[in-house]
Formats: C-alpha cells, structure tokens, sequence
C-alpha cells in the first residue's frame, strides 16, 4: 500500500498537471469506469488545427476519482505535451508504460482499471 | 497404454463401499466423479481467497479477481476458445434457453424452420419447440437410423429441400445412444444450402472426452457442463464465436454488467465478458472447473479419447453376448462414446438398475430425458453403462456379472 500511495503520487493527483476545462477544442473524448464511477473528460487541440494525425499540441482535462487514476492522467498528459505525441502514438502505450510512468512496480489487479482511464478514453480517440 | 489404476485414488468417493460392495461407479454420462484437485480448489478457495469479484479494493478482492480471471482463460483454452467467448451459465439447459430466448426471439420469424434432431436429449430441444411455437417457425427433425445413426441421406435432402433453416441444433454426442455425430460434415452439408444458418451444439457428452477446438470449427454456439467433466455441478460454458455475441443482447441485466445507470436508461457494457455475467459470478465453481481441465490436460484428451474407445469397445463385446441383452445405438466403437445402452428383455430397466445397486454397480435406467426417441424405437427405457477416466475392465466384469445376477432374480 505505501508503494502504491508514494509522495510523487499523491502530489500528482493533488496538483495534477494540465488540469481543468478548455473551451473551443477540437476534440473532447470522455470516459469511466462503471464500476467505481470515475469519471474523465479530456480537451485537444492538434498542431495542425482539425487533424487528429497530427501531433497533440494542447491537452488538459478534468473529472472526478481516486488518487491512482488521477495521477496516472496526470504524468499521461505531461508526457504527451512533452513529446509531442500523436493519438496514434498514444494507442501504443500499455498499462506497463503508465506503471513505469508512476513509479508503481506493479498495480493490483483492482486498480488497472483506475490505472489506464486515462490512458483509454485516449485511445478512444483513434 | 492409459492406465486408469494410476488415477483412481485422486477420486476419493471411488474408494467407498455402497452395499459392502465396492462402488462401480457406471453412471459418468448423468455426472462424474470429481478429483482431490478440483474438491480443493474450490475449498481452498472458500478458505483462503473467498471476496466478491471486480470491487473492493483489497487484498482478498484482488486474488478472488485474479482467481475468476485466469480460471476463464483456463477453460477458454481448454476448449480452444477465445476468453471473451466463453459465457458462463449454470448448465447447457440454460445456455440453449438463452439463445433461444434473445438470439431465436429476435431471428426467428414465422417464414423460417428449425432442424433438430431425432436423437436430442430435452435440453436441446425443449427451448427450440418453445420458441418455434412462439414464433410460429416450422419445427424439423432430422433422422434417427435404426443403427442409432443420423440419417445423413435424410439430411441432404432436408438441406436441399427445406426453406430458410435458420438454426440447426445437435448434440455432438448423443447421451442416450453414445453416438459420435459427423459434426464438420453435418455443417458442411448445411452451409452448402444455407450460408447463414446458425449452429448450436450441445457439447455436453462430447467435453469429457473428446478433444474440442472451438476456433477451428463452423459452430456459432457450443454449449458444455462442467460437472460431466469431473468438474463441480451447477456450472457450465455457453462459448459464442465473438462476432455473433457482439450482436447479441444481454440476457441477464442488472449488477456488474453496465456501463451507465440513470433511473430511466442504462447503457451496457463493451467488453463482452462483463457485459454476460451479470451479477456475483460463482467464482469457487470457476476455479473448480479451472482445476477439472487442468487435470484432464495433464492426461491428455487425445490419451482419454484413445481409452474411452477402449472400454466402449470392451463393453459392446461383453453386452452383445449375453443373450437377454439388446444393445441399442451403434454396434460399432468408433460411432460411440462414453456409454453403452441396453434393453434386458423381459425385465425393466429400473429392475436392472435396482439389482446392479445390489451389486455396488451405479448405472442410468430411464429414457435418459430424450423421450420421443425412445418413443420412436418403442423403448419404454433403457439402461445406460457411461464411463470415465476411472473406469477399468474390471468394472465391466462387475456390470457382466451383476447382469448375471439379473438373470438369476427374476428366474429367467
């Protein structure tokens, strides 16, 4: 349980990063998990306006859940910003790479699904 | 050479007496015998790992998720299947009362027929009478062959002649009369004439023995019951290929199968195997079932098949001598599996079976829930002898003898 709760967690989901509404997007992808009702809702913009193969230029979303899911969105979208990725790049992370991404070694099974919202509603978008 | 001797003391109810005989046990088509292996996971299971599935966030509830999880992949595999085909139901009763219900409610119109067969045992052809009487659909039956066989000319000729078979439902063994039914050829034969029939079968005789690979055959829906395959009861299988449960409606609606919930409206889940198991799965019966095709892995299906053709082989050759006996069904091994059924003239079935009891000897006697065959023939019953991994040729002797003993109480 320490493991999973360590400070770079807990500080991410307390201030995570690209957080809140943007209006005037050009996608907006939601997602949840029935079974525990977390929610999120992610805003994007394209650096060529209007064409989602290109790379993400602005990302920030909001929603409500436990620690784990929020964190996980939130080093997901700093790692987007900073790589400049595409939605198609997005697509090929795994739960492996949000794991490695959060410093948890290995996330119980009851948690994959807080783990990858994010990472899912995403993926959706492709 | 399969030896069962090596595999007997894992089934600890084989080495009770029943009547200070020992038990013969000849009654594995109705249920089986179940192994230490499978008697533990499910208390191991109860002891150590009991938590609801897919919610708390606990330890407990973590292992039972684990649990559920590599249980399905295990028995998916062990039929050849995808995970997200398997469909977990209480028996093959309800898994053909299910597809009857959503995906024969929506398909099935007035305009298109049923084709069954003659052989079926009620399960599988309870739910289709019903739901061509609901629909108004024509109701066909294929064949039975004085040889115990589907009459393969009747059914060329019913896939040429009939209009619109749109579900074609067998067993892949029938549990009355043994009988190996030709299941590619059956299929083949079908989808000449009609590409877009669908195909039930009950798997339930065919699982304990014979090796199945659901992906490599042209079957929509293949339905199997845990228990015949030294597995728990009250569990079973209901495997769809993916594409034909991807249209279908759930059945079962309620606790753990949404994706939304408002006080008027739900949305359903994507991933097929939530969307199909609504409610507290039987996560114990699960695991159990897990540990049965484990253990029938290690032996091997193909070792198991080989030895089951052994015995019925053995059986017929001891039964078709013993002048009192009929045999019904094929007289030839390699049609049957699993079971040989008999008439002993002069006697009812129930009288036979009551003196075999005598003798520690456990067979079926009735008509085996498929009465319009037995009416067909004019069988008011039969005794069926069905075998088992455990079975050897020493309890065939006892069912030769107990026979004998048959002869001896009614002074024949």
């Amino acid at each position: 349980m320490n493991d999973m709760y360590h400070e770079q967690i807990i500080e991410e989901a307390r201030q995570p990063q690209f957080y809140g509404r943007l209006v005037a997007v050009e996608m907006t992808l939601e997602g949840k998990n029935a079974s525990c009702g977390d929610e999120v809702t992610i805003f994007l913009k394209f650096a060529r306006k209007d064409d989602p193969t290109s790379p993400i230029a602005v990302l920030s979303w909001e929603g409500q859940g436990c620690v784990i899911s929020r964190a996980a969105m939130s080093v997901l979208a700093g790692k987007i910003i900073e790589q400049k990725m595409t939605l198609t790049e997005i697509k090929n992370l795994s739960e492996t790479d949000l794991e490695e991404l959060l410093g948890l070694p290995q996330i119980s099974i009851g948690r994959i699904k807080c783990l990858v919202l994010g990472l899912r509603t995403l993926q959706s978008g492709v | 050479m399969f030896d069962p001797q090596k595999y007997r003391a894992d089934f600890p109810i084989l080495s009770r007496q029943v009547h200070g005989k020992p038990l013969v046990y000849l009654d594995n088509a109705a249920t089986s015998q179940k192994p230490r292996s499978v008697i533990q996971a499910i208390s191991n299971y109860y002891e150590n790992h009991n938590a609801n599935v897919h919610r708390g966030v606990h330890q407990l509830g973590d292992e039972s998720t684990t649990l559920f999880h590599t249980s399905r992949q295990i028995i998916a595999d062990f039929f050849g299947a995808k995970v997200d085909e398997l469909v977990v139901v209480r028996n093959t009763t309800e898994a053909a009362n299910q597809i009857a219900q959503t995906w024969g409610s929506k398909n099935i119109t007035d305009q298109d027929t049923i084709l069954l067969t003659e052989l079926e045992h009620h399960s599988n052809l309870v739910p289709w009478q019903e739901l061509a009487r609901r629909q108004g659909a024509q109701l066909v039956y294929l064949k039975v062959t004085s040889e115990g066989l589907l009459d393969l000319v009747d059914f060329k000729q019913q896939c040429q002649h009939l209009k619109s078979i749109k579900l074609l439902a067998f067993s892949h063994v029938s549990n009355a009369l043994g009988t190996l039914n030709p299941v590619v050829d059956l299929v083949m034969e079908l989808k000449k004439y009609h590409p877009a029939a669908r195909v039930f079968v009950d798997g339930a005789q065919a699982a304990p023995h014979l090796s199945i690979n659901f992906s490599q055959l042209d079957i929509d829906f293949y339905a199997v019951s845990a228990h015949k395959m030294v597995g728990p009861m009250g569990i079973g299988g209901l495997l769809v290929k993916k594409e034909v449960l991807e249209a279908l409606s759930p059945w079962l609606v309620g606790g753990g199968m949404i994706d939304q919930v408002t006080l008027q409206t739900t949305t359903f889940a994507d991933d097929l195997q939530e969307r199909f198991t609504a409610g507290t799965p039987d996560v114990a019966s699960l695991v159990g079932w897990a540990a049965a095709c484990q253990y029938l892995s290690s032996i091997g299906m193909n070792v198991l098949f080989k030895y089951d053709q052994l015995l019925v082989a053995q059986t017929l050759e001891r039964l078709t001598k013993i002048a009192e006996l009929e045999v019904v069904g094929p007289l030839e091994s390699h049609h049957r599996v699993g079971s040989v059924s008999f008439i002993y003239r002069g006697v009812h079935a129930h009288d036979v079976g009551q003196v075999l009891d005598s003798e520690g000897v456990a067979v079926r006697s009735g008509h085996h829930c498929t009465m319009p065959l037995h009416a067909k023939f004019d069988w008011q019953a039969t005794v069926r002898a069905s075998f088992q991994l455990y079975t050897t040729f020493d309890e065939l002797e006892a069912l030769v003898f107990g026979l004998q003993k048959v002869k001896k109480v009614f002074g024949l």
